[in-house]
């Protein structure tokens, strides 16, 4: 029993000091959204920064490197996109949008440099750190320590070629930037080749968590990878979800 | 009886009926004419022919009597013979069948004809009714952008009381489709107006359940000011709804412009005084009373000031001045705030129309007050504007209202 809590304790302090290393910045013009969303974040032991406007969030994200940003669509100065693009060109941190209209979400995520997911306002606090938690997770899983000397593993499918360790997609000599929603989900589905896989089972894969029911963020990254191996490698199976072509015509 | 048959033939469709009916009439009788020319020939020709092919026993013998000889066509027994009667019956009966017959043949192909340009002419007539019925139907249906085609080159004092119809049906579905975007627009504003402060609240509320947010004054202060922006918006779009449509009772008298300025002041001095911005007021001498509803004219003023201090940074000034221009009192309430850009200046007071959609968020407007104050004005038979020489460099929100006249006082 006492070895058990201590084991608990000291796996929660190891998890501790990771998290004190996480940085997230947290941008929306509401002062009160903000602090709410500080509050939860500082309560997990996250390191928090704040940004009121466009401008400023580019600047802190410039200056700290966040791995993880949460941004607001209308910022005065720069809007929330507009930071998106930019922060895009020169970082890889997770971004998670708020939105306050659904028809905006596509806009959102339906960009070349999507966020890679987004809540749609009012939304739960609760749920957003949970999707921040799930996030983190991911890229912590996403860069384990590498043994140098370890062969790579590589799915090969014709001309495509997934090196799962470096995270690098090739297509014949063509090396498309893939961010790290695209190659996860990309890496999911090719390793389940010629099974269906759900939506739900994708979102629980990739993005962590499937309890929130909405699927969306799914159909658009799905688009996007499409988009960078060609169409025929992701078949779509209607009602159910996608299916990774081994061979594909 | 008189004037109702002048009005029907000074009318443009009654002349396209009549001029209907000629048509089909002169159509009628021109097929008749031809028909009869080309056929009355053949007809004759051919009751001819049956005649000379078997001509009846009478007349046989007359004309045998006829060949028998020409010394014999005077009869030797002195009393006249008349020759040819016969002949002449036959003759007279044959133009006769000729004629029954071409007319026959003539009427029936002008009956035809003429039935078929009165379907021609008829479906002309009642075919923009159809296209109406048709777009009214559509447009009941929520096609809203539905229109009736009207001639491009016509000009449109030349239409007729069809295509005035459909012009006029055309004006009433803009009205309808404009009238159906604006409630659009409408719904998505408030909509999002709502939004914010209910993401706090919410958040709020869920940060306190989880022990997040200490539970102490200041947050439940933060909940109540979100509820706060929540109750005055319902309550701005209470008043909009009720100025737009006219239901705003108006109750005018006389009053006087330095009472209304220093009521103003007086309502707005914590305000000013808290946030270090300067309220200053200039009155011009000599004005006179205006005619208006002082409640109306205190809230226009009240929200013009407190706009004017929303967008005024500490340290800056706002100045309410009077002046008279002709049968008029102009006020004008001057800021050196943040200004407004050219090409926002015509749509200042459309409701929810936002400079910076943030920007007013923290100042807690919401995007109405400019609208309602509009209306109240124009109720008010004055008008008001807005100026400014672009960002950064202030603003100034003007408006007029009718000054008394002696009479009045």
């Amino acid at each position: 029993m006492n070895t058990m809590e201590e084991e608990t304790r000291s796996r929660a302090k190891t998890q501790e000091t990771a998290m004190a290393d996480v940085k997230i910045l947290v941008v929306d013009d509401e002062r009160n959204i903000v602090d709410l969303v500080t509050a939860y974040l500082k309560k997990e032991d996250y390191q928090v920064l704040s940004a009121f406007d466009g401008e400023s969030a580019l600047q802190l994200a410039r200056q700290h490197q966040p791995d993880l940003v949460i941004l607001d669509i209308m910022l005065p100065r720069m809007d929330g996109l507009e930071v998106l693009s930019r922060l895009r060109r020169e970082s890889d941190a997770y971004v998670i949008m708020l939105t306050a209209k659904t028809e905006e979400i596509d806009r959102v995520i339906g960009l070349s440099v999507g966020a890679d997911d987004y809540v749609t306002k009012p939304f739960s606090p609760r749920e957003l750190t949970a999707r921040v938690r799930a996030a983190l997770r991911r890229l912590r899983k996403a860069n384990p320590p590498v043994d140098e000397n370890a062969p790579h593993q590589v799915l090969q499918f014709g001309a495509l070629r997934i090196d799962l360790d470096s995270r690098k997609v090739f297509i014949g000599e063509l090396e498309p930037e893939f961010t790290m929603t695209e190659f996860d989900l990309l890496a999911v589905l090719a390793q389940n080749r010629g099974r269906v896989l759900s939506r739900e089972q994708l979102l629980e894969k990739v993005w962590g968590y499937n309890y929130f029911g909405e699927t969306r963020v799914v159909d658009v990254h799905v688009g996007h990878v499409r988009q960078k191996i060609g169409g025929d490698y992701i078949s779509t199976v209607r009602g159910i979800g996608y299916r990774f072509e081994s061979s594909p015509q | 009886m008189n004037k109702g048959l002048s009005a029907s033939i000074h009318s443009r469709l009654f002349g396209k009926i009549f001029l209907s009916f000629l048509l089909v009439l002169f159509v009628w009788t021109m097929i008749f004419l031809a028909v009869n020319a080309v056929i009355l020939n053949r007809s004759f020709a051919y009751h001819y022919n049956r005649l000379a092919q078997d001509p009846p026993q009478a007349l046989r013998e007359e004309l045998q009597g006829m060949m028998g000889g020409e010394g014999n066509m005077m009869a030797p027994g002195g009393g006249q013979r008349l020759f040819g009667v016969r002949l002449l019956e036959e003759v007279q009966t044959l133009f006769r069948r000729s004629v029954n017959t071409a007319v026959r043949y003539a009427s029936l192909a002008a009956f035809v004809v003429a039935i078929l340009s009165s379907l021609v002419i008829a479906r002309q007539l009642v075919q923009p009714m159809q296209h109406m019925s048709l777009a009214a139907q559509r447009i009941a249906e929520g096609h809203y952008a539905e229109r009736v085609s009207l001639p491009e080159d016509l000009p449109r004092q030349n239409y007729d009381e069809w295509q005035d119809f459909a012009y006029q049906f055309n004006l009433m579905a803009q009205s309808l489709e404009d009238t159906e975007s604006m409630r659009r627009q409408l719904i998505g504003d408030v909509a999002h107006e709502m939004r914010t402060p209910l993401t706090t609240i919410r958040g709020y509320m869920e940060a306190l359940a989880d022990g997040v947010m200490p539970a102490e004054a200041d947050t439940y202060a933060r909940i109540a000011r979100e509820a706060d922006r929540l109750q005055h918006l319902v309550a701005d779009l209470q008043e909009l709804s009720r100025v737009e449509a006219g239901a705003v009772p108006i109750e005018i008298s006389a009053l006087v412009p330095a009472d209304l300025v220093e009521n103003t002041m007086a309502r707005l001095r914590l305000q000013f005084e808290e946030k270090g911005v300067a309220l200053n007021a200039r009155l011009a001498p000599g004005l006179p009373p205006v005619l208006a509803d002082e409640e109306r004219v205190h809230q226009v003023l009240l929200n013009l000031a407190q706009n004017a201090l929303n967008y005024t940074p500490a340290g800056g000034s706002v100045t309410l001045s009077v002046a008279r221009d002709k049968d008029q009192v102009h006020f004008c309430v001057q800021d050196s705030g943040i200004g407004i850009g050219a090409e926002h200046l015509q749509h200042i007071f459309t409701r929810f129309y936002r400079v910076d959609r943030s920007r007013s968020r923290e100042s807690g407007g919401s995007g109405i007050g400019l609208t309602i104050s509009k209306h109240l004005v124009e109720a008010m038979k004055g008008t008001i504007w807005a100026e400014s020489e672009g960002e950064g460099r202030g603003a100034a929100f003007h408006f007029t209202l009718p000054a008394a006249r002696e009479s009045d006082r």
